[in-house]
């Protein structure tokens, strides 16, 4: 399995890569290009982790704008040697924590069937689409900790290396995190199987 | 664990790894990057080290003095907002850091950063203090007259990459600033209008000479090529230059931050 780094501009997991640096300095300064850069080139990590931790897509787009948001306030704060996509990792945990403290009961297995995808396009993206919403369904089921390890392992191709460092536990710990949560997975899966 | 349950379980991994990636969707992802550009937020500018160069090292000492001098009120200035009476300050500080600034690519920079805190202290206004909008708007149009200056000597350089790099960002800090203004247009009472559209004719005067540089190709349709004429933009007002401004801007999902003026 490959796995990507934290920059996915050629850095390592340690460190970003230069013109992530630059971006990150010149965001820094107050230029808002330099952190419209960033944010196209990391949008899309932070709207997956939004989804596959929270119930509904609405959830999730709200959590996407919140941590980009909180991001720019941040900004001054932000050393730019850290992996810019690690600030923002760190910014959405706390917000999808806020957010499922706060939020009312959520969209169910079933409410996702129900509702299958209004994406626009051909019916196998569609259908994909709704795939990764029973998926999502499935993790929702998963402890806070296993969920971020699957969705940052499987669902992001980050190493269990960088999952440690993202997550603040020691590698061992992940891969042990990581193997109760596919065992779980499995248990989660094979119930929806049966229930269709 | 057996090895079958680890071969299990490594089989659903990958399959996991194959389920679909969703991206943010496309209004989210416009509305999200508007609204991030368009934020009222103060950033503090982080701290050049001109020493660097020994030449200039009295010249900074001078400053210093000065500056520790002025410590106190530059400090309370930093904040301040056009129609303020710090506002002076802060401006005079703008002005010694573009003084210290030698390479003109790095002024452009310097010219274009200040024009977008302008704009934000435009935005600022506009939403918490009304009453100085037209001394906010005349600040915003004299930091744009000031960007297009310095855009001008780097533009009769010879071509570096500094020097595209710069003018490149001078463009792009263009578009994205007439998609603001044209915003800002469609919020505000008829009396500033006029400000408005006088701030986006300055600003696309910028964005016509940025978006042309002597030695770069026309874009199909610029301004200037046969047959060619100016873009619209969304809101009405045509770009020279032939590229339409690509920020849409609506006030949806991803407003501004919390604590900022706009933010429900």
């Amino acid at each position: 399995m490959g796995t990507a780094d934290l920059n996915g501009q050629g850095a390592s997991a340690d460190r970003p890569a230069d013109d992530e640096i630059d971006l990150a300095r010149r965001a820094r300064s107050g230029d808002r290009r330099a952190f419209a850069a960033l944010y196209d080139r990391h949008l899309d990590a932070v709207y997956r982790y939004a989804f596959y931790r929270l119930r509904t897509d609405a959830e999730a787009e709200d959590v996407t704008s919140e941590v980009f948001h909180r991001a720019l306030v941040a900004m001054p704060k932000y050393e730019p040697r850290r992996p810019f996509l690690a600030f923002l990792y760190g910014i959405a945990r706390h917000v999808v924590a806020d957010q499922v403290r706060s939020s009312r009961p959520q969209a169910s297995f079933e409410d996702a069937i129900a509702h299958p995808s209004d994406a626009e396009g051909p019916e196998d993206t569609a259908a994909r689409l709704d795939d990764a919403r029973r998926l999502r369904s499935a993790i929702g089921e998963l402890t806070e900790l296993q969920q971020e390890v699957v969705i940052l392992r499987f669902l992001e191709d980050r190493s269990a290396k960088e999952v440690a460092q993202l997550i603040g536990k020691p590698e061992s710990t992940v891969r042990g995190i990581q193997m109760r949560a596919l065992a779980a997975l499995r248990v989660r899966l094979a119930s929806q199987r049966i229930d269709q | 664990m057996s090895d079958q349950e680890d071969r299990e379980l490594s089989r659903l991994a990958e399959e996991i790894s194959s389920y679909a990636r969703p991206s943010a969707p496309r209004a989210l992802r416009h509305e999200l990057r508007s609204s991030l550009l368009a934020a009222p937020v103060a950033v503090t500018r982080a701290a050049r080290s001109p020493l660097r160069l020994a030449w200039l090292r009295p010249l900074a000492a001078g400053v210093v003095v000065v500056a520790l001098l002025l410590t106190g009120g530059t400090y309370a200035a930093a904040d301040s907002l056009p129609g303020d009476a710090t506002f002076a300050l802060k401006r005079a500080a703008e002005e010694a850091q573009v003084a210290l600034t030698i390479d003109d690519s790095v002024r452009l920079d310097e010219r274009a950063t200040q024009s977008d805190h302008r704009i934000a202290d435009l935005q600022t206004v506009a939403a918490t203090r009304p009453s100085a909008l037209a001394v906010a708007t005349e600040e915003y149009v004299a930091a744009v007259a000031r960007v297009e200056q310095a855009l001008a000597v780097v533009l009769s350089q010879p071509r570096t990459q500094a020097r595209d790099s710069a003018a490149a960002r001078a463009e792009a800090a263009s578009v994205d600033h007439i998609a603001v203004l044209q915003s800002l247009s469609a919020r505000l009472p008829a009396q500033a209008q006029p400000g408005i559209q006088r701030a986006i004719e300055a600003q696309q005067a910028v964005h016509g000479k940025a978006g042309n540089p002597p030695g770069r190709p026309s874009a199909p349709g610029a301004s200037g090529a046969p047959g060619a004429s100016a873009a619209p933009v969304p809101g009405g007002v045509p770009v020279p230059g032939g590229r339409p401004s690509e920020l849409p801007v609506s006030p949806g999902r991803g407003g501004p931050p919390s604590g900022v003026p706009g933010r429900p």
